[in-house]
Parts: C-alpha cells; sequence; structure tokens
C-alpha cells in the first residue's frame, strides 16, 4: 500500500500528473522491480512517462534508443522544460570536441537518449561501460522486426549492445505491434520479458472513410465540415506541397478559421511556432504531413483529416490516435478517390533502392576499390553521389556492413563476395517491397472494407475491440449533425503593435 | 519586389563585369575575398549577405521569372541585362524604406544574431514575468540560449520587462506602423507564439521572398539605430555585444597581417606560415579592403596605379583578365587587384 501511494506521488512531484494512465502503473512497476518489459500502448497514452519516471527515480542512468533525432531533441526540449535537466540525446549532429567533453561525464546524466546507429560506436560504448546504467529503453521497439512498419536494420543488433553494456533491465516499447512483431521483438532480444499489450483500439474516435470523385470534392467535404465545427483539427497530406497549397485554399474559404501549414521542410524556428501556436489555441487547423504530430501533447483535437492515406494501416492508427486524448468524441475522416493509391505506391519506391540503383552502387564501389580512392566522409556526398535518397542509401549500407564491406576510410572488401552480396541485397529488397507493398494493400482493403471498419481496422493487432453503439463507423453509420464537440473561442489579439507589445512585457496587460 | 529590385540593381550596376553567379554569391554573403570585393567596387555593399537562404535553384528561378515579365533580356553565356521596364521597377524598389535601410556588408553577420537573441530574450521576460520558468523556447541555439541566461544573471531585477519594454517602444516608434507590425508580430512570450515567415508572408501579403528582405531591412535599420545611441538603449545596445569588431577579415588573413606588422616580407609570411606566395597576395588584397590605413604603394607604385586605372577606364570594364591584357607585362593580377581593392579612394565618383 505504501509503494502504491508512493508512485502516484513521485509522478505529481516530477510530472504534475495526479493519476497514471491506462497501462503506465504497472509497467513502471514492474521496471522498477529490474524485471525486462515489453509494453504495448496505445499512442496518446504517454508511453515515455513508463521511462522517464523511473529515470527520475532510479539511480544511475537511464538510456533511450530511439529513431528519431526530432523526436529525441523534442522529448529533451520538453523535459528541460519541466525543470528535469540531467538529460541529453546523443547525435552525430555533435561535433568533436563537445562529443568527447560530454562522453567523458556521461555520468551527469539521468537519461541518455541515443540514436542506434551513434550506438554502434565503439568510442561511445567504451565510455557507456563505464558509467551505472539502470536501465535499457528501447523506444519504437517495433523498428527491430522485419515485418515491423519501420524496420531499422541498426535495431536488431541492440541485443549484443545490451550485453555489452553488462545486461541492464531493458523495457521496449511500441504503440503499433501485431503480435507477430511482438513475438519477433521479445525472439530478437532473446529475453525473458513480461509482455504488458493494451487494446489500442480508441473508442471515442469515430472512423469514417467517403469516397470522392477528386481533390476538389476532398476539399468541398472539408470546407464544409469545418465552417460548422470551430474545433481544433489536422489535415494529414503525402508531400509538402499539397500541404502548403491546400491550406492556402482552405484559408480563403474558411476566413474566420485560424489555419497554418507544417512540414520537415521549414525553419526550426517556425516549426516551433505553429507546434506551440496550436497548443496555445492560437490557431485550430494544421495542413501537415506525418512530420507532425509526434512528441504534440494537445488533448483536445477533434478531427483528424487524411486527405491523402498513408501507407500502412500502423501509420494511420498511430495519426488519427492524435485526436481525443481528452477521451472526448472526435471523429477521423479519411477521405479516398481513386487516383490516390498510386501516392503511397511512390513513396515505397522511393525509399527502397531500384534494380539500377543496385548495379550503379555495386560498380562506383569496384571502381573506388580499384582505383584505390576514398568515398567522402559526409552522408550527404555519399547519398548525392551514389543518386540516393538517405532512406534508400541507409538501407544499402547496412547491408554491405552486414556483408564485411566497409565503405568508410577507403573500401575494404573480398572481391570475390560482391556479386553475391549484391544478390542477397536484391533478395532483401524484394522482401522489403512485398512486405510494404502487402502492407498497402491491408491498407486499401480495409479501405473498401464494406462491414464494420472498427472491427476491421484492429484485427491484426489484438483479439478484441470495444464496440460502439453511436458515432462507430461510416459503414455503421454515423450522424454528423449528432457531433457537438465544444468549439474553440478564438483569443482577441491586440489590435496595434504596442498593445501586443505591452502584452508581451507589461504584467496584468492581457486585454 | 525586394528581391527582384536588389537583383535588378545588381545587374544593372555590375553589368557584364561578372557571371550571375557573382550576385548570388553576394546575397547569400559568401565570405570569400572576391564577394566582398564585389561588393565594394560595384557598390553593392548593401545587399552583402542580404538572404542567407537563398538557394541557387530559387535564385535563377527569380531571374527566370524576371525574364519572363520582361525586366530582363537574356544575352549569350548566361548574362542578362536590365530593360526599361527592369528600370522603372527598380526605380519603385529604390524609393521604398527598406533599400534605405540595407546595410549588408556592415551589418548582415550580426543580423541573425541580435534577432535570434532579442527573440529569446523577450520570450524569456515575458515568461519570468509571470513567474513562468518553463517554456519551449522560441530559438533553439545553445549559443543563444547561453547568451541570454548570461545575460538574466546579470539582469534580475523585476524591473528589466518593463526597461526592455520602454526600449523597444522607443526603438520601434521610430519605424513606419506597417514595419513595426511585421517586427513585433513575430515575437512570442508567455503562452503565445509570434508568426512564422509564412504567416507573416500571408498576413501582410508579400511573397516568402520579400518577407525575409523586409525582416532583414528592418533589422538593419534596429541595429543602425541602436549603434547610434547606446545610452538611451542600455538593453538592446548589447544584443550587438560580441560583433562591434565585426570587419571582413578571415583569420588566416588577419595571421598573416600580424607577421606582416613584424615587417616580415610575404616570401618570409609563406614560409613561416608554410602556404603558397598566391595565398598570402590574397590575405594582403583582403587587408588592403579591410584597413583604409594600409599602403598598397610598397606592392604597386604609384606609376603603375596609374597605368592600371587607365586600363580600367579604356575598357570601361573591371575584368580582371581584360585589364590585364591592356597593361604592360609587368604587371601582376596581385597588383591589379590591389588597385581594384582601393579604386573608389583612386578614383572618386567614377564608378558607375
Amino acid at each position: 500500500m505504501t509503494n502504491k501511494l508512493s508512485l502516484e506521488e513521485e509522478l505529481e512531484t516530477y510530472f504534475g500528473y495526479s493519476t497514471f494512465r491506462l497501462g503506465q502503473k504497472e509497467i513502471i512497476s514492474d521496471v522498477l522491480n529490474g524485471n525486462d518489459v515489453l509494453g504495448i500502448l496505445p499512442t496518446g497514452t504517454g508511453k515515455s512517462i513508463c521511462y522517464q519516471l523511473p529515470a527520475r527515480m532510479l539511480e544511475g542512468t537511464t538510456i533511450v534508443v530511439s529513431p528519431l533525432i526530432s523526436l529525441m531533441m523534442d522529448q529533451v526540449k520538453e523535459l528541460k522544460a519541466m525543470n528535469f535537466k540531467e538529460v541529453i540525446a546523443l547525435n552525430s549532429f555533435l561535433d568533436y570536441d563537445k562529443r568527447k567533453r560530454i562522453f567523458k561525464n556521461l555520468n551527469q546524466y539521468k537519461l541518455i537518449y541515443v540514436s542506434p546507429e551513434m550506438l554502434q560506436q565503439k568510442e561511445l560504448q567504451f565510455y557507456l561501460k563505464n558509467i551505472s546504467i539502470s536501465l535499457f529503453v528501447i523506444d519504437e521497439a517495433h523498428c527491430i522486426s522485419q515485418w515491423g512498419h519501420e524496420f531499422r536494420p541498426d535495431y536488431q543488433k541492440l541485443k549484443s549492445v545490451i550485453n555489452e553494456l553488462g545486461d541492464p533491465p531493458v523495457l521496449a516499447l511500441s504503440a503499433t505491434a501485431t503480435k507477430e512483431v511482438q513475438d519477433d521483438i521479445i525472439h530478437s532480444l532473446d529475453r525473458s520479458i513480461i509482455r504488458h499489450i493494451y487494446p489500442m483500439d480508441r473508442s471515442n474516435i469515430s472512423l469514417s472513410i467517403q469516397e470522392v470523385i477528386n481533390n476538389d470534392e476532398k476539399l468541398d467535404i472539408i470546407t464544409s465540415i469545418l465552417s460548422v465545427h470551430k474545433v481544433p483539427s489536422l489535415i494529414y497530406f503525402s508531400s509538402k506541397n499539397a500541404a502548403e497549397n491546400v491550406s492556402h485554399l482552405l484559408s480563403e474559404r474558411l476566413p474566420e478559421h485560424r489555419i497554418a501549414f507544417y512540414h520537415g521542410g521549414m525553419e526550426q524556428m517556425d516549426r516551433v511556432a505553429i507546434q506551440q501556436q496550436f497548443m496555445n489555441n492560437q490557431i485550430d487547423i494544421i495542413c501537415c504531413t506525418s512530420a507532425f504530430g509526434m512528441g504534440i501533447n494537445k488533448n483536445n483535437i477533434r478531427f483528424v483529416f487524411h486527405y491523402h492515406f498513408p501507407g500502412q494501416i500502423e501509420s494511420y492508427i498511430q495519426e488519427i490516435g492524435r485526436a481525443g486524448r481528452d477521451g472526448n468524441q472526435s471523429i477521423s475522416i479519411l477521405l479516398y478517390s481513386r487516383q490516390d493509391s498510386f501516392l503511397p505506391q511512390k513513396m515505397i519506391d522511393s525509399e527502397l533502392p531500384s534494380d539500377d540503383d543496385l548495379i550503379r552502387v555495386k560498380q562506383l564501389i569496384i571502381r573506388y576499390q580499384n582505383e584505390n580512392k576514398i568515398f567522402p566522409v559526409e552522408l550527404t556526398e555519399i547519398q548525392a553521389m551514389f543518386g540516393l535518397s538517405e532512406v534508400q542509401w541507409r538501407f544499402i549500407s547496412s547491408q554491405l556492413e552486414k556483408h564485411g564491406i566497409k565503405v568508410e576510410n577507403g573500401i575494404k572488401y573480398d572481391e570475390s563476395k560482391v556479386d553475391e552480396t549484391f544478390q542477397q541485397i536484391k533478395y532483401l529488397r524484394d522482401e522489403r517491397l512485398y512486405l510494404k507493398q502487402s502492407k498497402l494493400k491491408d491498407m486499401m482493403n480495409w479501405i473498401q472494407l464494406k462491414t464494420c471498419l472498427r472491427s476491421g481496422l484492429y484485427t491484426n493487432f489484438q483479439s478484441g475491440y470495444t464496440s460502439v453503439e453511436e458515432f462507430c463507423c461510416s459503414n455503421c453509420g454515423i450522424d454528423l449533425r449528432e457531433f457537438k464537440p465544444k468549439q474553440t473561442t478564438p483569443l482577441i489579439q491586440p489590435s496595434t503593435w504596442e498593445k501586443k507589445l505591452r502584452r508581451l512585457l507589461v504584467v496584468g496587460d492581457f486585454e | 519586389m525586394y528581391v527582384e529590385g536588389i537583383i535588378l540593381d545588381c545587374l544593372y550596376k555590375i553589368k557584364i563585369n561578372r557571371s550571375i553567379y557573382g550576385i548570388y554569391h553576394l546575397l547569400t554573403g559568401k565570405k570569400s575575398i572576391q564577394s566582398v570585393h564585389d561588393a565594394r567596387i560595384f557598390q553593392l555593399e548593401k545587399y552583402y549577405g542580404v538572404y542567407l537562404t537563398l538557394t541557387r535553384e530559387h535564385f535563377m528561378h527569380i531571374i527566370d521569372d524576371m525574364v519572363k515579365d520582361g525586366a530582363l533580356t537574356e544575352g549569350d553565356d548566361e548574362l542578362y541585362f536590365v530593360t526599361d521596364a527592369g528600370k522603372n521597377r527598380l526605380a519603385v524598389f529604390q524609393s521604398t524604406t527598406i533599400y534605405k535601410y540595407l546595410n549588408g556588408l556592415s551589418f548582415s553577420a550580426m543580423e541573425r544574431h541580435f534577432r535570434d537573441r532579442l527573440y529569446l530574450l523577450v520570450q524569456t521576460y515575458s515568461n519570468i514575468l509571470v513567474n513562468n520558468y518553463s517554456f519551449i523556447p522560441v530559438i533553439d541555439s545553445q549559443e543563444i540560449t547561453k547568451w541570454v541566461k548570461d545575460f538574466y544573471r546579470r539582469h534580475y531585477q523585476s524591473n528589466t520587462p518593463d526597461r526592455l519594454y520602454l526600449e523597444l517602444h522607443q526603438l520601434l516608434s521610430s519605424l513606419p506602423k506597417k514595419e513595426a507590425d511585421i517586427f513585433v508580430d513575430r515575437l512570442s512570450g508567455y503562452q503565445y507564439y509570434g508568426l512564422s515567415m509564412d504567416q507573416l508572408a500571408l498576413k501582410y501579403k508579400l511573397s516568402k521572398d520579400d518577407i525575409t528582405i523586409y525582416l532583414t531591412g528592418i533589422t538593419h535599420e534596429l541595429i543602425k539605430l541602436v549603434g547610434q545611441q547606446k545610452e538611451i538603449y542600455p538593453i538592446l545596445s548589447q544584443l550587438m555585444k560580441g560583433f562591434e569588431q565585426q570587419k571582413f577579415i578571415t583569420n588566416t588573413a588577419n595571421q598573416t597581417y600580424q607577421l606582416l606588422q613584424r615587417q616580415f616580407s610575404l616570401e618570409m609570411i609563406g614560409q613561416i606560415r608554410n602556404l603558397k606566395l598566391n595565398t598570402i597576395y590574397d590575405h594582403i588584397v583582403e587587408i588592403a579592403l579591410y584597413d583604409s590605413n594600409f599602403q598598397i604603394d610598397y606592392y604597386v607604385t604609384k606609376q603603375e596605379q596609374e597605368e592600371i586605372i587607365d586600363a580600367i577606364q579604356k575598357n570601361n570594364t573591371f575584368k580582371l583578365k581584360t585589364i590585364k591584357e591592356s597593361c604592360d607585362s609587368s604587371i601582376s593580377y596581385f597588383q591589379i587587384r590591389l588597385v581594384l581593392a582601393r579604386l573608389k579612394e583612386l578614383m572618386p565618383g567614377e564608378i558607375s
């Protein structure tokens, strides 16, 4: 009993929440008892608390492996804002001197975020071995699995890293992992792991799919819905340009709404500005790419539109999961036109190397070996040289490395093995391609479903789901006229620059 | 309109003396002696580094659009000429306040820091004012964060936000209303985040290029005003600290300069520094540009200077090769470049 009390008190002290959300407490208790845990928690239920609280409570250091640098940076920023200062994100952007300094003082951090690639560095491993590691966290653990939607080869090397670091307790977390992927994670880590699996269906989010003729009709539908409802909303796009364009068009059609766009191509300061304006109720609608949303903790998003649908159900579940975190009724609307199906296909093609790409890389490698030339150090230069995207190059280079071909600091390889290696890479590429295509197919099949969308969406992830009476899905029937969310009242902005400046810097002057 | 005006002005003044990319390097503030040099001899100092984020691709896109609009005509070899319509557009641009404000060669290196420090300073004091000590900072740079922290340590007094307000109010009152509006709309504070560049562009009906130049121009003007009256801006003048010494000299040229002042010959300096003589020549030209007291007569006699100036006038060009061909073969490129560096003093009022 005392233990129970103190855990909640700790939560209150460090994070200001008075109660745990579903699953958090069970996972944290097991972690604090030194068990290995696999936690599957639906998006938006506070996965990160599951290691951030233990990190504050445990002696020693917690290490978090996370696949996205931007995500790590956001988390560090947020934690620092909450006065948790002993946190750091290690990434390759740090210059040499600074990195060295940080490496030598790793023990002063309670929480260290690190990318899986960086963790492979022998130098970092050396310094990590010298500090006391109390918990090893694998965020987005589905990246371990070849069957996951975001397979990252470096995740498969985590098992040996964990061994190197003296086998600290492991916490693997994910929001979207099918049973197959869960087994794969446990198998890959080769540990006896306690599973905490929580259902990912969100009964307060109704699922609607509307087939349209073309993009104009999508715009009409969005306009007509949002003209009735002034509520925080997201509209997802598959390209930066489309997000920008529709944002402008919608602003013209809905002059009373406050609309902005967000994508990864924007300057850092502008990205923070848009995210925080949304948090602060300065804007209502964001037209965005999948870059938006991670680390966003807005709990009253009422609509999530998909102007373009994502290439896999996992991404879709993640994106609609940003709606209704306060538990109130929210609606996701996927707008689908027949022409859209080529978009995810195009994305898949850009993520994996084509046959031509492979031949080109092979020839260049052979030539560089023969001429004894050295590849550029900068990642971007290597990519440009091969004419590949970052994802494509990451795929090839990790495979080369696996087959003993090192590209950095001059190429070294056994010539007789090159053909075979590239043959292997091609097989693997085909396998990935097949997987991605079958995921796309799953997504498209779900879109075409004639029966309950809710039942269809979660079948691969869990055995059942909470059934919903009203507002279930467009196939069961939703009446949007019955949807009466609380409307946002726009903040009144001061009219002149003098008044705006006063609001910022003169106390009690908020008008 | 602003970015087009700037490019038209550059093309008009440079004529065919440089390739179109010389202008690109100028606008993006390329830290090469050539770009600084160009800014000086063509009297385009105000545009140096005014659009740091401009990509080459977008730059060419703007040029192509102006060709389509009839403001430019395209000749052979990527040479462009300003048409009468282009001259009219240029005149419109030259009548704006932004044109008058721009002062890139003096302020471009300081500008970004000035603005970033101010953004974070205002956001910080706005939050401190209501005792809120945790917020997501708009500026995500350790250097700027450290500067603001240091500043706060020295200015923890409770009246600091008020003083900051008064200084900003005083300063912005010297601008036309629209400019002050735009500048303040970008500021963030307690539970309020300023507009992004795209939002500003939309709100004030400017292109994204123009809002960039617009903010740059305003900032240059603010830096100038604060610099002129540091005594009435005790807080804001600190935003400029660390940049008062801004001179266009690279570290390596400065090392050469130090040795030169100890009376070493250029050859000796080359040996000491293990650098080629031509590199040392580059440094000397850079020093000549940066230090107006530096005497070039030692490297190029008065007589040689006259010969070079004659060649420039006769051929009406700043092209090094043409000048060289028109002079006695004993005159070197190094000497021509030194004369070009000092052209304004040697040929006052004659550069068009």
